[in-house]
């Protein structure tokens, strides 16, 4: 232990000081003992460990087990994690669902959670004190993620996930994501691309006030601009709006690809280019031009946050909103019923676009992944028993089975009464029991064979919003999804300048929106954004696409 | 005082009066807010626009948080940091201000070397390695001992200390005392009134530890009650900008829970270091050194 | 340094205390200060260890670090990141921003506490004042989020001030926080709201030292109010005034991130946008640690800059300083 503390306390000395010469052989012996143990077939050489107990603590472990070794589950293995997670209260790591996991899989789970505001924080410093576990989430891919790939911290896993039928059932439209020059360096989480956030309707007020839903934007203004101004509600006051918008533009009008903010329209050269500076999105911006100059949006939404937005929504002040179909809390939809009895909820359908296509801008297809740590390339057995315990919980259940009578999902959910309660017939979390429940613990979701499968409605209780949710499942059934193929390829120069350009967009549609600009000056604005470096950006990532053969798709 | 005072005395103290209390009331205003908007349901905030008068008060808020187990330990747990940490703070300040007024050989270049720290931070990265190597990680410890000196508060500590004349320490010097002694017997006597500042300094610092425990303690149950706040009242809007789509769908479920806990757990987390003040306040009374300083 | 022999015991202890060099050897006097450093020392420790040694990791300015490499094997940039910091002509007139919004605070909000903390001195209730003492410094306990949350519910187009003037004087709705002129008014006085009351404590402190026998004595001398004020209580907190206004001038680049970054919106973001937020957009927000280090030396450069210069300025006029 003693000892241990000096090493550390040295190889910090020597990452803080700069003495040149740690570093240096630390460097080789890593090498050195991945050449001499290596049966690997692809591995990067410049895939190095930082720490020097690391490197010792890999050989000991090659020396006495054999490389090639049939897994033995026999053999209890250490396996450590660290993952981001919005959940509130935090996991317990030694709680009840990560027993069951060391029993079920004989291995000594050592979970870390962070939650997600500091995450991005905390990641990086165990990186640099080398102290990354065998498993490392991460929210999504960004510059860190592909910087972290590409140096070779994570393991290229090309080689052993064809052994696992839910992992292999993973779409390449999804696997693209965290590829990185042809290697996958990740497992990631499902998350249905149909469901993100949809522009919802006051069905109740379109009744009340005789209006149909609308099916273009000269529609949409109408009716906006009689939710705000023809008392939609009935109650005799002046009190609505027609539609919530938030600082920065959170959601806007989009009705459809087209006038999205992701990468659908073409330019005049036929490359792709980014929504937020597309004739579409002008589109859009003129629209709220029109409602803000009639009332129909708040004065004040330039500067009110989006929760805000909401409440003012839930409280059945506004017309259009903006809520998904998956994976949401009852809370706000019961309190729009309590005080408004008569609401009903509607998705608007997409408007057709001047394409003749027809539908939302899709989620990537997933949320959160898993990569493993290089330096684990010397050590199939554990490999293999993450990648098993992860396809463990990623195959799929389907949703009318998820309940006491299936062993799989009762264990994956920590039993009937801990971690889970049958009510109706289906199978309800209990609140705040994460700790009991082993699916808590590897933060890996079912995999759905087709978006729809996932049944979002079939969970519910309140019938309110269970009958929001299945109008809008069964409308976005038959509606078609854009896939957009920037989030398949990886440019360091969107990674780099895309925000700083973006916020200078958002910044003139606002001023647009409330009349300080003229929408006129659309143009000029977009040429700003290109000369800034979004014809870099713009290039870079069409010739990404090109080379890999990657295109949006309707799905 | 019984000396008799005149009008236009009064009339200013009147007006003085006047200005504090109005004062009081704009500063006190938004406790008001927050403590009404906590005992309100969540149907009449959703409902109203500013709400001061709830019309029916309810503890539904508060039973929400103390049936939280984290949060009353993580209580115990900031309580604990928040009284060792400010003593230790205290001293080491104390002790190396006291140090940095006896002209020691070489005194001009640490007092550089505090302020130089003052203008030049470190990063996080290069700071949580020292703390490892220190073998602080996990310990609540790093949670006291990283940030223990504030050269902010050691600076300004040092002024005060100049500012007790200096015939004090001479005459302590002539009847035979050593530095130590001097510090002991002449200069914490006679600072009560910067130590307790300070140590309410150090001692808010401590009580709002949020981020080096979520970075040095990989065990959740030893957080702080700020941590656990945090995780009440997400503060969803710092972070709006780098928020993608994905996000946003996937948080739907893990939505900050009602405004009205929100504010109850903000009112939670304030009351103990509030309590703190009114016992420190006595110390800022006047005419401390009143008995030592004659003339 | 003059060479002189002590005649006695006593005043060589005087010397000792006036700590004027005898010109004894090193080692003669590091041994008569003993005690001295032995309280410096573990503070002196504590600077070194857990400051100085991490800041040597303030070369990652000039890399593009990566955690994953660690700091010796990072790619070498040089000054890349502070190129970056100027590449954009916006950052002119943001820094000018910053310089401006530093002024205005040091003229309107620094000042606040000692006139609250002197008002609060004159209350002869002891009982109200504690009281009031109490109660002021309350808003340093909410944060940024909750305040700037609160102030915009009043200040909204329909908020409760716009009513009330609308009522009052019969105007029409002022939007506050969307119009230019008014962001940076509101950027202080939301500062003062906020930690006025709070800056009161060293204030009250310092002025607890005050001997009480010099009032009873001006006053004997029928000194009014105002004189007491200006020449014993005054005087009393002039060295702390001085040393925080030096202090305050060292960071004339840093304007309170979370407050501002709240506050900025595009119709302000042309006289509100400050270095703190300018650098957020800019890449920070990508954990860019190399490129924050490097904003992180250039203001602490300029800051030094200010502090040596200003310290050096309060010396000539015979006062303390910092160092």
């Amino acid at each position: 232990m003693k000892t241990k503390q000096i090493v550390t306390l040295l190889a910090a000395v020597c990452l803080v000081t700069g003495l040149a010469g740690c570093g240096g052989s630390n460097n080789n012996t890593g090498n050195n003992t991945a050449n001499s143990n290596s049966t690997q077939t692809t591995t990067d050489s410049s895939n190095t460990s930082t720490n020097t107990t690391d490197t010792a603590a890999n050989t000991a472990t090659n020396n006495t087990t054999d490389n090639q070794a049939t897994t033995t589950p026999d053999k209890k293995l250490e396996i450590s994690s660290i993952q981001g997670t919005w959940a509130s209260p935090l996991p317990d790591p030694n709680g009840n669902g990560a027993k069951m996991i060391n029993d079920k899989f004989n291995v000594d789970l050592k979970s870390q959670f962070v939650p997600y505001d500091e995450y991005a924080n905390k990641l990086p410093v165990v990186m640099a004190a080398g102290d990354l576990p065998d498993m490392i989430g991460m929210e999504g891919v960004d510059a860190n993620f592909v910087k972290w790939a590409k140096q070779g911290a994570f393991l290229p896993l090309n080689d052993y996930i064809d052994k696992y039928d839910a992992i292999k059932s993973i779409p390449k439209s999804v696997w693209d994501a965290v590829t990185v020059d042809g290697k996958i360096y990740a497992i990631p989480n499902y998350f249905p691309a149909k469901y993100g956030k949809k522009p919802i309707i006051r069905k109740d007020w379109l009744d009340n006030l005789g209006l149909s839903m609308p099916t273009t934007y000269d529609e949409l203004k109408k009716v906006a601009i009689a939710f705000a101004k023809n008392d939609p509600d009935k109650n005799g006051k002046n009190d609505t709006l027609g539609l919530g918008l938030a600082k920065s533009i959170v959601y806007g009008a989009w009705m459809g690809a087209e006038w999205d903010s992701g990468w659908y329209n073409k330019n005049d050269k036929g490359q792709l280019i980014p929504g937020n500076i597309s004739e579409g999105f002008k589109k859009q911006v003129t629209l709220l031009r029109d409602l803000y100059k009639e009332g129909a949006i708040s004065k004040d939404w330039a500067v009110t946050k989006s929760a805000d937005a909401r409440k003012d929504f839930f409280a059945g002040k506004t017309g259009i909103y903006y809520e998904q179909p998956y994976d949401i809390s009852e809370t706000r939809f019961k309190q729009l019923k309590e005080t408004n009895p008569t609401a009903e909820l509607a998705v608007i359908p997409p408007f057709t676009q001047d394409d003749g296509q027809q539908g939302f801008i899709g989620l990537p297809g997933y949320y959160e992944l898993h990569s493993l740590n290089a330096n684990l390339k010397d050590d199939p057995d554990k490999i293999n028993r993450i990648l098993e315990m992860i396809n463990y919980f990623m195959t799929f259940i389907p949703v009318d089975q998820r309940n006491d009578q299936n062993p799989e999902f009762d264990w994956q959910h920590g039993g009937v009464g801990k971690g889970y309660n049958m009510e109706n017939g289906v199978a309800l979390d209990i609140d705040g029991a994460f700790s009991e429940m082993p699916e808590t613990y590897l933060g890996v979701r079912y995999w759905a064979p087709t978006d729809e499968d996932t049944q979002p409605a079939m969970v519910l209780q309140d019938p309110f919003t269970k009958s929001f949710v299945q109008s809008a499942v069964d409308l976005l059934k038959n509606t078609k999804t854009y896939l957009d193929p920037v989030n398949r390829v990886h440019s360091d120069l969107l990674y780099a300048k895309v925000s700083e350009l973006d916020q200078a967009v958002s910044e003139h549609t606002t001023k647009m929106i409330v009349g300080q600009e003229s929408v006129d000056d659309w143009d000029k604005m977009v040429q700003e954004y290109l000369s800034k470096g979004g014809q870099d950006i713009i290039d870079q990532v069409n010739q990404l696409l090109t080379d890999s053969g990657i295109q949006g798709e309707w799905k | 005082m019984p000396i008799k005072r005149s009008l236009s005395d009064r009339i200013t103290d009147g007006i003085n009066l006047f200005l504090l209390l109005l004062l009081s009331l704009v500063m006190l205003f938004p406790f008001y807010y927050i403590t009404a908007v906590s005992f309100s349901s969540f149907q009449e905030f959703m409902n109203t626009d500013l709400l001061l008068f709830p019309k029916r008060w309810v503890l539904d808020a508060y039973r929400f948080i103390f049936e939280s187990k984290e949060f009353i330990r993580s209580i115990g747990v900031t309580v604990f940091i928040t009284i060792v940490g400010s003593i230790v703070s205290l001293l080491l300040t104390s002790t190396m201000a006291f140090a940095l007024i006896r002209k020691l050989w070489g005194q001009r270049f640490y007092l550089f070397l505090v302020l130089f720290t003052f203008i030049f931070g470190a990063g996080m990265i290069p700071t949580y390695l020292v703390v490892k190597a220190t073998g602080l990680i996990d310990s609540y410890w790093s949670l006291i001992i990283p940030d223990a000196i504030s050269a902010f508060n050691l600076i300004v500590m040092r002024q005060f200390f100049l500012s007790i004349p200096e015939e004090l320490h001479e005459a302590a010097v002539i009847d035979g005392a050593n530095d130590l002694q001097i510090y002991t017997r002449v200069i914490l006597p006679l600072s009560k009134p910067a130590l307790a500042a300070f140590g309410l300094f150090y001692a808010v610092g401590q009580w709002n530890t949020y981020f080096t425990a979520i970075l040095y303690l990989n065990d959740p149950t030893k957080w702080t009650v700020q941590v656990i706040l945090r995780q009440i009242v997400i503060l969803d809007d710092t972070t709006n900008t780098l928020a993608s789509a994905a996000r946003e769908a996937a948080r739907s479920a893990h939505l900050p829970p009602p405004e009205t806990i929100q504010m109850a757990a903000i009112i939670l987390a304030t009351i103990p270091i509030l309590i703190v003040y009114p016992f420190l306040q006595k110390h800022f009374a006047k005419g401390v050194m009143l008995g030592s300083v004659k003339g | 340094m003059a060479v002189t022999t002590p005649t006695s015991v006593e005043a060589s202890k005087t010397a000792n205390i006036k700590a004027k060099s005898q010109g004894r050897s090193l080692a003669t006097r590091l041994y008569r200060e003993r005690y001295g450093f032995l309280l410096l020392i573990p503070g002196l420790v504590y600077f070194i260890w857990f400051r100085y040694v991490p800041m040597l990791g303030n070369i990652i300015a000039f890399e593009d670090y990566s955690p994953f490499r660690g700091f010796l094997h990072s790619d070498w940039v040089g000054f890349k990141h502070f190129a970056r910091i100027f590449e954009d002509a916006e950052v002119i007139r943001v820094i000018g921003n910053t310089l401006w919004l530093s002024f205005l605070q040091i003229v309107f909000a620094f000042p606040i506490p000692i006139v609250l903390a002197l008002m609060l001195n004159e209350v002869r209730n002891q009982r109200l004042k504690r009281l009031i003492q109490s109660v002021v410094y309350l808003p340093h306990f909410l944060s940024w989020v909750v305040v700037i949350g609160i102030v915009t519910i009043f200040l909204k187009t329909e908020g409760i001030v716009n009513k009330g003037l609308g009522l009052a004087f019969g105007m029409d709705s002022i939007q506050f926080l969307q119009q230019p002129g008014w962001f940076m008014p509101l950027i202080v006085l939301e500062v003062i709201w906020k930690e006025a009351g709070w800056g009161t404590i060293i204030f009250l402190a310092a002025l607890a030292g005050v001997n009480p026998t010099l009032y009873e004595a001006a006053i004997v001398d029928g000194a009014s109010r105002w004189r007491q004020i200006w020449h014993i209580t005054l005087p009393a907190i002039r060295g702390t005034i001085i040393i925080l206004l030096i202090l305050r001038l060292g960071s004339v680049l840093d304007s309170g991130f979370t407050q501002i970054f709240l506050m900025l919106n595009p119709f302000t973001m042309d006289v509100g946008n400050v270095l703190d937020t300018f650098v957020y957009f800019k890449g920070i927000q990508q954990s860019d640690f190399s490129f924050g280090t490097a904003v992180g030396l250039f203001k602490g450069v300029v800051g030094l800059v200010l502090i040596v210069g200003v310290n050096r300025f309060a010396k000539k006029f015979g006062e303390e300083g910092v160092f």
